[in-house]
């Protein structure tokens, strides 16, 4: 038997729908699990059904999501992870609260693909060089966009996409504001997905 | 076998989804590794890169941070 994590919460009071969910309180957080003989289900629409009971959970609640998969063996180790993990959750759920997340694709444009191959390293240096500096520029500047609504802010290590934390009532507002950007940069092309819950903001700023 | 194509909305919507799921959330255990093998979450601008297959398979360690 094994038990898998799927959420964690403040401390819920007893007889709530948990989206059949098992609720284990200790102290201020609670972490919903499931007791299973199998590991989840190794399919995406497995992960899908699951982020989708996530995301009805964060509609309710301040909500940190397990990373997919997670287990513990038994009753005792979640507790013993709950008593380590209580203070860096709370702090994390304080920030979290009333907020979503939105993930902001956006696709610098790369140099003339007809343009000649660089012939020499230093050449080829020099053009990573610029590629990189152009990439930095336009992620400053989709980040000066977002900054006004929202509260942090952590371009995912992909380079190709930032996950933005905002509250809810300021996701039409920072919508509108990328918009803008994105119409005065056509050729950086940006898509947006959300809201969601707060995957990427689960972690101290440092740990992430 | 790799589709390459410009993705829907709806898309790009899935592939987020499953990716902040495997990637992101309360990391308890540094030894808890998700692969969703044969999936290929790799954005190259606004085009994704998808092959067939997808499976999650979750290992997990023997030394769990306590």
């Amino acid at each position: 038997m094994m038990i898998v994590l799927h959420a964690v919460t403040r401390a819920l009071p007893d007889e709530v729908d948990t989206e059949g969910l098992l609720a284990r309180t200790k102290g201020a957080v609670t972490v919903l699990h499931e007791h299973t003989d199998t590991p989840p289900t190794p399919a995406q629409e497995a992960v899908i059904a699951h982020g989708r009971r996530i995301s009805r959970l964060a509609e309710r609640w301040a909500v940190l999501p397990m990373r997919y998969g997670t287990t513990v063996e038994s009753v005792a180790e979640l507790d013993a992870v709950m008593a380590e993990q209580t203070e860096t959750w709370q702090r994390r759920l304080s920030v979290v609260d009333g907020h979503c997340e939105l993930l902001v694709h956006v696709d610098v444009p790369r140099r003339d693909v007809a343009e000649e191959p660089a012939t020499t390293g230093r050449e080829y240096l020099l053009r990573r060089s610029e590629e990189l500096r152009r990439h930095d520029e336009v992620w400053d500047a989709v980040t000066d966009a977002a900054r006004p609504w929202s509260r942090e802010r952590r371009v995912l290590a992909d380079g190709s996409r930032m996950a933005v934390l905002v509250a809810r009532d300021q996701v039409d507002p920072l919508r509108a504001a990328l918009d803008e950007w994105a119409a005065a940069n056509p050729a950086a092309r940006m898509a947006v997905t959300g809201p969601w819950p707060p995957f990427s903001f689960c972690q101290e700023p440092s740990d992430a | 076998m790799t589709i390459e194509r410009i993705p829907s909305g709806e898309d790009i919507a899935l592939v987020d989804l499953v990716d902040r799921l495997i990637d992101g959330g309360v990391v308890v255990s540094g030894d808890v590794v998700l692969s969703l093998a044969g999936v290929d979450l790799v954005y190259l601008g606004l085009r994704l890169v998808l092959a067939p297959a997808g499976e999650v398979t979750v290992l997990t360690g023997r030394n769990r941070r306590r």
